[in-house]
């Protein structure tokens, strides 16, 4: 309406008016705009410091009616709760301000916890180190730091990082909290900062962790940076596990192979029988359970290994029992067959084992950790490979 | 309700009264400020209904009448004087004051109170400052209207809760970051914008969805109320790995489904369908009443008007997130098109017609995403369009829906101009505020998303697993490839 009403009048005034009008309507304006932003702002921190008012004095109403409470529990006359502070009178459930809460309360008070809120950032902008003998409310203001979240954690800085530096600096941080003197093994130590801060908990996590979660499908661990890429091939949308579901289609032998995700998970149950499915590229899989070679083959899988390393030697040992088991209990007829095919078999065994680890290289994008580990798989790789054959041929 | 007060009250809403000790209190013992200050308790002690009647009345004149009326004084010499600066109306007689002269007519007359002309906020002479009681603040709130549902919770509801409610943490604000699980950001800014969307987060935190209940396996709708939940009741900062919300996604999806990027747009279509689908939607869009049709469903209209014949026909369109650019756009894309007979045959009559073409909004949704096509495909190849597109903090959209067409036209028909001129609350004005903002940085193939929201009156970024305090400054200069706005007020 100013505007309008502005305009309107200004049409019929002499020009020489116009530019003492402009410059009042532009003062007003900007006036306006100047007392609509600090009435908010008062309208928002006189809430808060009623409401603190409020929640001091009700504090005090029932901390003195807690232990009269329980020690009279026979009296007949049930309490009244009441509580009086220079700011604020509570009375059963009612509260009656006391004066201007702006003046009489400077500090805040969490509604919810009780509990004194901080009045600074913690850490960056603005920041000061607060009285570490009182306890807070949890919701801190929020920080503003580079490289840290509104918390106060610092980002997570190693994400993309290969497993090796990743071991190396948790192997530098297990030293560091060897050496210093604090409560082991507590996440919120190994926070890089200055001591005073541990106190304050920003509730996150160092900049190394990234959690581990369950794949809801085949139900292993993995790195959740990785899951994706490993969700991916569990559910048979593309990679390896897609092409063999695409085979199973094919041959028309297993008719639940095209349901996703149930391949991994079907074939987790047992062995196939063998010679059911005997063709060259499938009889690798067999001797190996899909799922534990996944677990030794994939990439997210060597992950795993890194933070336990005995699950990864029982399985490997499980593995093994495994194999030596199908190869003890493989029905007669199939020794027949080693019998007759042994030359060719330990060709196409070697064969078979090379193939496998090509793969295996391809799928692992951790520069020389793959190679090393060539050696070691295609050692165990040719007893596996052979054990693997033998029931296919 | 107005818009910043509403989403505090939101955040505040899921909180439980508990005593310093851990032990809930009881609802009888809830701190209650009963009123705003001493002298407003004494007012209402001696003249409670002609105070609030008195309150509501100035409401309704600096409202619905026209300003002019709330706006003007009278001067030291008798003459009246229109100001731009808030007047102030006394509560307990019709004077209408400057600030100078409410101070002088509190010592005069003894007038404690008085309404300040644009907010609506209360002024207390004994106090010198503002007030903000908790009646009076409802009743400004609501702009002098009456509510048109009544707030039902009784007493005994409210001793309900309170006992069968558990302590949240304070700071389960809902501020979590995302892991990326490996080029999963395009879903971790959509899953950020749809968390800080007010409607679809209490639908969640209010048992909208029973996870319990639904059958569904890898539900993603199940997914999703597990995060708002966590996000709202979890003493956690770290980010969040929304491992089920991509299993669910993916086996819901095929065509999104694989390691690797994808378009950002083309995942929030598919997310808000598969909540639709999963929260009791109808396959009838038109009436469908869930969730994300309330939320998000708006129409476009299309008018073709002949040149010759003005014979008009109307086609609506869906646009639950109509391909628009900003403001200058809007006007563009509302604006009248010449279509020339060899552009329009009409249906009816079967032959070519000059005519002109107008697009309008028909139904707004309160929540409305604007998608910038940053993304050219052309049959050769595929391009992104770097252009900076400015977009406002508010956005006014009546003059772009078909409402304003056809009252314009039955304005100038009648020829009655309109004298109501409210600057507080101006008629037909439908102003949007916004709410996330999707950023889209890198190439057309390979790039990264983050986001921005506002809870309250705080912007945040969103990187993935990194959560930052931003600017609005900050917010208004990104490249943005996905805005959101969101109604500033509704009726309730």
């Amino acid at each position: 309406m100013s505007e309008d009403a502005a305009a309107e009048s200004a049409s019929g005034l002499p020009s020489d008016i116009l530019p003492d009008l402009i410059q009042d309507i532009l003062e007003d304006t900007l006036s306006n705009i100047v007392l609509q932003t600090a009435l908010s702002c008062h309208r928002s921190e006189k809430l808060l410091r009623m409401q603190s008012a409020a929640t001091q004095a009700e504090s005090i109403a029932l901390s003195t009616l807690e232990p009269a409470s329980q020690k009279g529990g026979t009296n007949s006359q049930p309490a009244i709760p009441i509580g009086e502070t220079s700011a604020a009178k509570y009375e059963n459930g009612r509260v009656f301000l006391k004066g201007n809460p702006l003046k009489t309360t400077p500090e805040i008070t969490c509604p919810h916890c009780k509990l004194p809120r901080l009045m600074h950032p913690i850490m960056g902008k603005g920041m000061q180190n607060p009285d570490l003998t009182k306890e807070y409310c949890m919701l801190y203001p929020w920080v503003q730091r580079s490289g840290h979240d509104v918390y106060g954690n610092p980002f997570p800085t190693d994400m993309a990082k290969s497993k090796k530096e990743r071991e190396l600096i948790k192997q530098q941080q297990k030293n560091a909290d060897k050496e210093s003197v604090g409560t082991p093994g507590s996440q919120d130590t190994e926070m890089a900062g200055d001591t005073k801060e541990i106190k304050l908990n920003t509730g996150g996590k160092p900049a190394s962790y990234i959690p581990w979660h369950t794949c809801p499908n085949c139900k292993r661990s993995l790195l959740i940076t990785r899951f994706a890429q490993h969700l991916e091939k569990c559910l048979g949308i593309s990679g390896r596990q897609s092409s063999r579901n695409a085979m199973a289609k094919l041959a028309g032998q297993n008719g639940t192979g095209s349901g996703l995700g149930n391949t991994p998970l079907g074939s987790r149950l047992g062995t196939p029988v063998p010679g059911s499915q005997g063709d060259g590229p499938k009889a690798k899989g067999k001797g190996i359970s899909p799922v534990k070679k996944f677990a030794q083959g994939e990439d997210d899988a060597d992950e795993l290994g890194d933070d336990t390393p005995e699950r990864k030697k029982k399985k490997k040992s499980s593995y093994i029992k495994k194999a030596d088991r199908d190869k003890g209990g493989s029905s007669s007829s199939l020794k027949v067959k080693l019998k007759t095919g042994r030359p060719d078999m330990e060709r196409k065994a070697s064969e078979t084992s090379e193939r496998s680890d090509g793969k295996r290289e391809r799928d692992g994008d951790e520069g020389e950790e793959p190679r090393k580990k060539k050696i070691k798989l295609s050692l165990g790789g040719k007893e596996r490979a052979s054990a693997s054959a033998e029931p296919g041929d | 309700m107005d818009g910043t007060a509403g989403s505090k009250a939101a955040l505040a809403a899921a909180k439980v009264i508990k005593n310093a000790k851990g032990n809930i209190v009881p609802s009888s013992q809830k701190a209650h400020i009963v009123y705003g200050c001493e002298h407003m308790g004494e007012m209402f002690e001696n003249a409670r209904n002609q105070t609030l009647k008195s309150y509501r009345s100035i409401l309704q004149l600096i409202h619905d009448k026209p300003s002019v009326i709330a706006q003007s004084y009278v001067d030291g010499g008798g003459e009246p004087v229109v100001s731009l600066r808030p007047l102030y109306l006394c509560l307990q007689c019709p004077n209408i004051m400057t600030d100078e002269q409410r101070d002088q007519h509190f010592d005069a007359k003894s007038h404690c109170f008085s309404v300040e002309s644009r907010e609506g906020y209360v002024y207390c002479g004994n106090c010198m400052d503002f007030i903000y009681d908790p009646e009076l603040e409802n009743r400004r709130l609501l702009k002098g209207k009456k509510r048109k549902h009544e707030d039902t919770l009784t007493a005994d509801d409210d001793k309900l809760i309170v006992t069968n409610s558990t302590f949240l943490p304070c700071r389960a604000t809902g501020l979590r970051g995302l892991y990326n699980m490996g080029q999963t950001c395009f879903m971790s800014v959509i899953l950020q914008t749809v968390v800080h969307n007010p409607f679809i987060r209490n639908f969640f935190l209010a048992e909208g969805h029973k996870t319990a209940d639904c059958e569904r396996e890898s539900c993603v709708s199940c997914a999703l109320d597990e995060m708002i939940v966590e996000f709202h009741s979890a003493e956690k900062t770290e980010g969040y790995g929304a491992v089920a919300m991509l299993m669910g996604s993916w086996l819901a999806g095929e065509a999104l489904a694989g390691y690797q990027q994808q378009d950002a747009h083309e995942y929030m279509q598919f997310f808000l369908n598969t909540l639709h689908l999963t929260n009791g939607g109808s396959a009838d869009s038109e009436d469908c009443d869930c969730v994300v049709h309330k939320t998000f469903y708006g129409k476009l209209q299309s008018t073709v008007t002949y040149v010759r014949n003005q014979k008009k026909r109307k086609n609506a369109d869906k646009a639950d997130d109509a391909g628009l650019d900003l403001r200058d756009c809007l006007d563009r894309f509302t604006a009248k098109e010449k279509l020339d007979s060899a552009q329009y045959t009409c249906r009816n009559c079967d032959s070519p017609q000059n005519a002109i073409k107008q697009l309008s909004i028909k139904r707004l949704p309160p929540v409305l995403s604007i998608h910038l096509k940053r993304f050219e495909h052309s049959k050769a190849q595929s391009s992104k369009i770097e252009t900076k597109v400015n977009f406002p903090m508010k956005l006014e959209l009546y003059p772009h829906t078909t409402l304003q067409k056809e009252q314009t036209k039955a304005a100038k028909a009648s020829g009655i101009p309109n004298t109501n001129y409210n600057v507080n609350t101006p008629a037909n004005s439908l102003t949007y505020e916004l709410s996330s903002v999707i950023v889209h940085k890198g190439k057309i193939d390979s790039g990264h998303y983050v986001s921005y929201s506002r809870e309250g009156n705080d912007w945040f970024a969103f990187d993935d697993s990194k959560v930052v305090l931003a600017n609005e400054a900050e917010v208004l200069n990104a490249e943005a490839y996905i805005v959101t706005y969101m109604i500033n007020q509704l009726d309730v």
